[in-house]
């Protein structure tokens, strides 16, 4: 296929938070032959599925420009939060105990920050979001690399539609709870480091991945050189 | 108060899906579920070109304001309030004043809506033994879909074909009234008539237990305007073909089909299937009896198929289990199709 055809097809993907949950669920039945699926990573695959699934579908609900503006976001989730009866009679219940010492403040300490961890969560899925679509629009380099956002998320790029295979880092998934709106972004090749960024902009992956092809075409010339030498 | 002229071919101008939308019915590609019926498929289609609805199983019709009076039972008046307050539609009233009045308060249960329907087991159960599998149902089960005998045999899948045989049946052993207070035999203009549009196949519904819990028919016959399904249930969603789980382990596979028909496909492939009664309607307290097994899907090739999978997935994932997607090969709709293409490729 030469370039333009390629970069056609590409143009019609537009890849969706479903498709990024198809992705993840897809993985670990792949991995289960794996010794570093013990059982702990088994037992708690499901829980965690659950939250991925919740911040996911979040992110979606907000996936218009709320998420970019800092006081609707906040609205909609204080709204979202505070309106869940459930949550606070679990939180009621949760503090009835002896080792949160019956305490009613920490639990709602513990839920205004709970509603900062929903919101840069939103944003990040959000902002990684953009990214992968970004990605998928770039041409497909001739080794296999993976680029990771924060270390919770490794995607692929292929030559086979929708372009990219993310796959969620479940050793990496207690980050989610510190993630923020901007984040690392690395591109390797098999475990070795190529490059690097902190993203704050969605400019950053594209001088990040500008800046790799540009590394790439580099080396690929200067191998040439060496063989007709 | 009179409402002019010009303000009521206002009203019945305004878009008709907005005016449903606004009524808090769901429409979906010009269709919405019947809320004159316990309706499961929908069955009101709008057209927008003539900004019309229509109801084909209960026959109710007619433009908004018609559609605000059916679905919340006021009379004209309030229907045209409603709608001018809604959609920003004002006129003066005698007094020459600004229009301003308050909405009527809502009547929760409109005359139709009173009209609950028992489920009587006994009724139904002498229905799904009277109803045995005749020639136009033989002719769709077994030689246009290629289904299994035995599976048809099993599910006690019958037909109906002469209604009027039927309701003479039904009220020589159970009497008229009986008969109507179940929903199966109403009256109309013209006398008795039988709920289920014939010639039709009837599909029961069992619980875990084996007890009936509901009947599904799916219409044979060539008028365009009768529902393909219609539905007479205990209560309002359940699964079909719940008794297979007795025979199920932990862990065995299962699939999950949209629609019995599909559900009837895999059965005949040998594989253990449920069904769920279509894409827009999950019964949640009988799927989470499906949580231990091996769950599989084939979501149908559109866009239902697919939120159906989505939303089950969705469902199983927050009950700590989950449904894989089967892809169907290319040039196929649905399993039921893939299945009935595969037989004629067979021979």
């Amino acid at each position: 296929m030469d370039e333009n055809n390629k970069k056609t097809d590409l143009e019609k993907v537009n890849y969706s938070f479903d498709m990024l949950l198809n992705d993840i669920v897809a993985v670990p039945t792949e991995d289960k032959g794996k010794p570093e699926s013990d059982d702990k990573n088994l037992r708690e695959y499901q829980p965690k599925l659950i939250v991925v699934q919740m911040l996911l579908d979040l992110a979606k609900s907000c996936k218009t420009e709320n998420y970019k503006d800092n006081v609707k976001l906040r609205n909609a989730i204080k709204v979202k939060v505070d309106g869940d009866e459930q949550l606070s009679g679990y939180m009621f219940f949760v503090s009835q105990n002896p080792q949160f010492d019956y305490s009613w403040n920490y639990m709602r300490k513990c839920k205004t920050n709970y509603m900062e961890f929903l919101i840069n969560s939103i944003r990040f899925f959000n902002n990684v979001l953009v990214d992968i679509n970004m990605l998928i629009e770039k041409p497909r380099p001739e080794r296999n690399i993976h680029v990771v956002f924060h270390d919770i998320l490794e995607v692929e790029l292929t030559n086979k539609e929708p372009f990219v295979k993310t796959r969620l880092l479940w050793d990496n998934f207690y980050r989610l709870a510190t993630v923020k709106s901007d984040y690392n972004i690395i591109v390797k090749a098999k475990d070795t480091l190529l490059k690097a960024t902190s993203r704050k902009e969605p400019s950053d992956i594209e001088n990040l991945m500008d800046s790799f092809f540009e590394m790439e075409t580099t080396n690929q010339r200067k191998i040439q050189k060496n063989e007709t030498v | 108060m009179n409402i002019p002229q010009n303000i009521i071919v206002r009203l019945n101008e305004l878009p008709i899906e907005e005016v449903a939308d606004k009524l808090g019915l769901e429409v979906r590609r010009h269709k919405a579920l019947c809320f004159m019926h316990n309706d499961h498929s929908p069955s009101i289609t709008f057209s927008t070109y003539k900004n019309i609805y229509r109801c084909w199983v209960c026959g109710v019709g007619g433009g908004p304001i018609k559609l605000v009076q059916d679905k919340e039972g006021w009379n004209f008046q309030e229907a045209c309030i409603w709608l001018g307050q809604k959609f920003n539609v004002w006129w003066p009233d005698e007094n020459n004043r600004h229009f301003y009045k308050r909405a009527p308060t809502k009547k929760y249960l409109t005359k139709h809506k009173k009209e609950t329907m028992l489920f009587d087991e006994e009724v139904y159960t002498w229905l799904i033994n009277k109803a045995t599998l005749l020639e136009p149902a033989k002719m769709f089960l077994f030689r246009e879909r290629h289904l299994k005998e035995e599976v048809v045999q099993k599910l006690r899948i019958g037909s109906v074909i002469n209604s009027l045989d039927m309701i003479d049946a039904l009220v020589k052993r159970f009497g008229e009234d009986v008969c109507l207070k179940t929903g199966l035999v109403r009256r109309g203009d013209y006398g008795l008539y039988f709920y289920f549009y014939t010639p039709c196949l009837l599909f029961p519904y069992y619980d875990q237990d084996g007890s009936l819990i509901g009947v599904q028919s799916r219409y044979l016959g060539t008028n365009e305007k009768a529902p393909r399904f219609q539905f007479m249930s205990s209560q309002k969603t359940r699964l079909y073909n719940l008794p297979i789980l007795n025979c199920l382990d932990r862990g065995d596979k299962l699939y999950i089909s949209e629609g019995i028909t599909d559900c009837l496909a895999l059965l005949s492939d040998g594989l253990k299937a449920v069904a769920i009664p279509s894409a827009t309607i999950l019964p949640k307290e009988d799927l989470i009896l499906l949580k231990n097994y091996e769950l599989h899907m084939y979501p149908d090739r559109d866009e239902a198929g697919q939120k159906a999978f989505v939303e089950l997935r969705h469902f199983f994932i927050n009950h700590y289990s989950m449904v894989r997607a089967e892809v169907l090969p290319e040039g196929v709709k649905d399993y039921c199709d893939y299945y009935i293409k595969k037989h004629k490729t067979h021979g």
